[in-house]
């Protein structure tokens, strides 16, 4: 076949291909497990993420660590099968296995070829309820969650995330780091895990995304298969706090023995399920980027103030916060980033918003969205965290809600959040604590 | 979407580059399915669009070739720097216009490895550079001239010179506190003395401070010149048109007539050199390296399937038995005449003479004994796999139409590498073992907390 005639029998299959991608459905098992099936036929590959609203934040002082060290444990054996069993047998067949444990919620992921798909659900649905923890796995287990703990432990920026944490979310479980402390994961006991399992390892409290290509209607069929025939629970209790960050005027700071200072300086915003949060969002997206007031007062000119500056959501069921993250060679300079931040985001009160600062916001989030659809590992660990804070509508509806905004809604969003900020400002600065 | 993304906390962490094949993917679909244009233009830029309907992604990547071979001596880093230079006003275009020019289409040019990625480095080599492009269908003709202005005529303003080396003088010192980043560079610097790939891609203090704008500039003109770039581009539009839009930016780009010179090999390693970076870490981190044939040598499959079950072994009897580790592994990577073998572990550093230990144990292990023919299998399969996972996204499968056209193995090298995997035998990995896993003329470098 000559090339050209390829080409046009392959451009009529486009609009179909095209039709079908994306293609998304949502629906409840009878036992209360949220379902969410989206066909992309890219690659012949399919994705399944299961979300468990358990995460760090329902965690306790004592047991702080508990839900990372659990969902280890879910790699080590089950009813009928080994520990080996699991993990290997996923990478038999050509499979990816992994899992990621966050403040409020834990992810199990499988990426398999479409042609071994039931094999890894067969074997995600029987780690995630019949796994049992085995006695002579646990020491193993909890000395590699020590060596994490170590390894996060030398990083400074990880130093520096988990002190912002600690300050701005002073007294609640959001203070604590999700992966714990060496001494509560040393002193945790197998029973303690146990309970937590059984307590939040419910088909009602999870959510199954799964994304590749499949056909939805014989993909119903295996989830029911494999998911739908797990017993209904108790709900768990998922309790939520009241966060009182310190808004004051000081700047909040840790010495640590690095070459680096890292910044962080924190401001509230509108909860994701309220009017304004839109128009909050494309404003911290705007600020974000390289060609925005902020980046330039902070990185530009002979002798800047920072290395680099970020802006990014914060986002939970109790709050939103807009984080400015900067890094600087010069810790001398670090009240000084504190005072030019505030004085840009004074500034932009003032300013009149144009169709294009939305449009350049806008139009990167579409392009991403199709991006990210292409890359099916990341896609189910990027989108999980929405999913399991914000719901299914919000993730399905949320680029064209950003692109509803209109200027007049930033223009009252910054004169509301920032004609008079509160904010948190923490730095990790070089030095020795108390010198 | 501007969420935070907070620390997340992996059960065995992302796979690090040298756990995963160099190799793309893409091995099920059918041959028929892809249509291929690959031309080398007048200028001597080498040119390779793969059209299918699968995706809206409109992908580039331009891969530029012998990144530390060209690197003057004492002028390390140059080509990172000029990669981050891109960015910052081309074609009289200032930097806020490139980024908002950029964001009108929803492009992204990623042209460095992201720090806060970990094991993001997978793509960043001494070899060659990359720039990735990526926006969708609808802006790609302008996403193509866009690409061609910043590339072909950057113009490397003096306060962003002064701004970028600030930039990257933070990387070296965050990349300073690293023991995996420490351990890397002091296996590579040994493994590779007095070869191009000692040079550390990122530079180093000395280099970064005393680029100047000429420097820039006459680097830029012969690294980025056609005849030394390899432009691979993945779409669903018409390829002929695609080539088109090429011809008219890209291929008016003017070819460089300097010298170009060819990649030598390097010097076997004598002995086991054993070194240490010392750092007051809570973990040390133990990089182990030696030299082995390259990817034109028909022992290449199973050197790699080698490599693969040795790394599931150190996973399962280091990581999984004796809780040493979170993360441990073993791979390889390979030029066309020469390839190198990584073995790695960090590790409380008490522990390090029995991680050291435990870890070349696993290697002369498959010396004595055969792999069974399950293990293979699975090392079979999961190399499928990760080909497979890594060769979804457009951008990947023009990254490694890119590579292994550097590497002279062709641009849609995956399925015969496949075939060939497939006929490794139990035999053929011990025989390699034996001949080329030498784990006496070998390099062990480690940063951490060693004295004590």
């Amino acid at each position: 076949m000559k090339k050209s005639a390829v080409f046009i029998f392959i451009s009529l299959l486009v609009s179909a291909v095209s039709a079908l991608a994306g293609k998304t459905t949502f629906y409840t098992l009878d036992n209360g497990m949220e379902v969410i099936l989206k066909e992309n036929h890219a690659a012949p590959l399919i994705s399944s993420v299961i979300i468990v609203k358990a995460g760090s934040k329902f965690e306790n002082e004592e047991n702080n660590g508990f839900t990372h060290l659990l969902e280890h444990m879910l790699f080590n054996g089950t009813v009928k099968r080994s520990r080996k069993e699991i993990d290997e047998g996923i990478r038999d067949y050509g499979g990816y296995i992994n899992a990621f444990t966050r403040q409020e919620m834990t992810g199990y992921l499988v990426v398999m070829p479409r042609e071994f798909i039931e094999y890894g659900f067969d074997i995600q649905s029987d780690q995630l309820f019949n796994s049992i923890l085995p006695a002579d796995q646990f020491p193993k287990e909890r000395d590699i969650v020590v060596e994490e703990i170590k390894k996060d432990n030398d990083v400074a920026g990880n130093i520096a995330y988990d002190y912002f944490n600690s300050v701005k979310f002073k007294e609640t479980p959001y203070a604590r780091p999700v992966i714990g402390y060496e001494e509560t994961i040393r002193n945790v006991t197998r029973d303690e895990v146990m309970k937590y399992y059984k307590d939040y390892y419910v088909p009602n409290n999870m959510t199954a995304f799964i994304t590749g290509d499949f056909e939805t209607d014989e993909m119903k069929r295996l989830v029911d298969k494999y998911y739908g025939k797990i017993p209904r629970g108790e709900d768990p209790v998922l309790s939520e706090f009241i966060i009182s960050p310190p808004y004051d005027a000081k700047i909040n700071i840790k010495r640590h023995p690095a070459k680096v200072s890292y910044i962080d300086i924190s401001f509230p915003g509108p909860l994701y399920s309220e009017s304004d949060y839109f128009a909050y969002d494309v404003l911290s997206q705007y600020l974000d980027s390289e060609a925005s007031p902020l980046s330039n007062a902070l990185t530009g000119g002979d002798d800047p103030l920072a290395v680099s500056v970020s802006v990014s959501l914060d986002i939970q069921s109790e709050f939103t916060m807009m984080d400015i993250s900067i890094r600087t060679n010069k810790p001398e300079n670090i009240d000084r980033i504190v005072r030019e931040t505030l004085s840009v985001l004074k500034e932009i009160t003032e300013k009149e918003f144009s169709e294009s600062d939305i449009r350049r916001v806008v139009v990167p989030n579409k392009v991403n969205e199709i991006k990210l659809e292409e890359k099916l590992h990341y896609y189910g660990i990027m989108k999980a965290p929405y999913l399991a804070t914000c719901g299914y509508e919000f993730l399905e509806n949320y680029t064209d809600n950003l692109s509803k905004v209109k200027p007049g809604d930033i223009g009252a969003i910054t004169k509301k959040y920032f004609a008079r900020p509160r904010y948190v400002a923490s730095a990790l600065a070089p030095g020795e604590e108390g010198k | 979407m501007m969420r935070k993304v907070n620390r997340i906390v992996l059960a065995f962490g992302l796979v690090p580059a040298i756990m995963i094949s160099f190799f793309g993917t893409g091995c099920s679909q059918k041959k028929d399915y892809n249509i291929f244009v690959h031309e080398i233009l007048p200028n001597g830029l080498d040119l390779i669009i793969k059209y299918n309907p699968d995706s809206r992604v409109y992908a580039i990547n331009i891969l530029g070739k012998n990144r530390s071979l060209l690197e003057p001596n004492g002028k390390e880093g140059i080509t990172d720097f000029v990669n981050r230079m891109l960015t910052s006003g081309a074609d009289g275009m200032s930097a806020d216009e490139v980024q908002n020019a950029l964001d009108d289409i929803g492009a992204e040019i990623t042209a460095n490895d992201n720090p806060y990625i970990p094991y993001d480095d997978r793509y960043t080599s001494s070899a060659y550079s990359f720039i990735k492009f990526e926006t969708i269908d609808e802006y790609a003709h302008d996403g193509t001239e866009l690409l061609h202005r910043i590339i072909s005529k950057p113009d490397f303003p003096g306060p962003e010179i002064r701004q970028t080396s600030q930039k990257v003088m933070g990387l070296l010192g965050m990349k300073s506190g690293s023991t995996y980043q420490n351990a890397r560079d002091l296996c590579y610097k040994n493994l590779f003395s007095g070869f191009p790939f000692s040079k550390p891609v990122l530079g180093n203090r000395a280099s970064i401070m005393q680029f100047t704008r000429d420097d820039l500039i006459s680097h830029h003109q012969k690294f980025y010149a056609p005849n030394n770039m390899i432009m691979a581009i993945a779409t669903n539009i018409d390829p002929d048109t695609v080539k088109s839009w090429v011809y008219e930016t890209f291929g008016k780009m003017e070819k460089n007539n300097g010298d170009y010179p060819t990649l030598p090999r390097p010097s076997e390693v004598q002995g086991r050199i054993e070194v240490n970076h010392e750092m007051n870490k809570e973990q040390i981190y133990i990089y182990m390296g030696g030299l082995c044939p390259g990817m034109k040598s028909p022992e290449a499959p199973a050197i790699d399937m080698a490599a693969s079950i040795i790394s599931s072994r150190m996973k399962e009897n280091l990581r999984e038995q004796q809780g040493l580790a979170y993360s441990v592994g073993m791979g390889v990577s390979f030029m066309p005449e020469f390839g190198w073998l990584i073995a790695s572990m960090g590790t409380g550093f008490e522990n390090y003479e029995v991680a050291r230990d435990g870890m070349i144990a696993e290697i002369n292990k498959l010396k004595s004994e055969l792999p069974t023919a399950e293990e293979l299998k699975k090392a079979q399969n999961s190399t499928w796999g990760s080909m497979l996972l890594a060769r979804a996204s457009r951008i990947n499968q023009a990254y490694y139409m890119c590579k292994n056209e550097f590497l002279g193995v062709g641009y849609n090298y995956e399925d015969d590498y496949i075939s060939k995997i497939r006929t490794v035998t139990p035999d053929d990995i011990q025989r390699v073992v034996k001949d080329y896993f030498d784990t006496e003329n070998i390099v062990i470098a480690s940063a951490g907390k060693k004295t004590r």
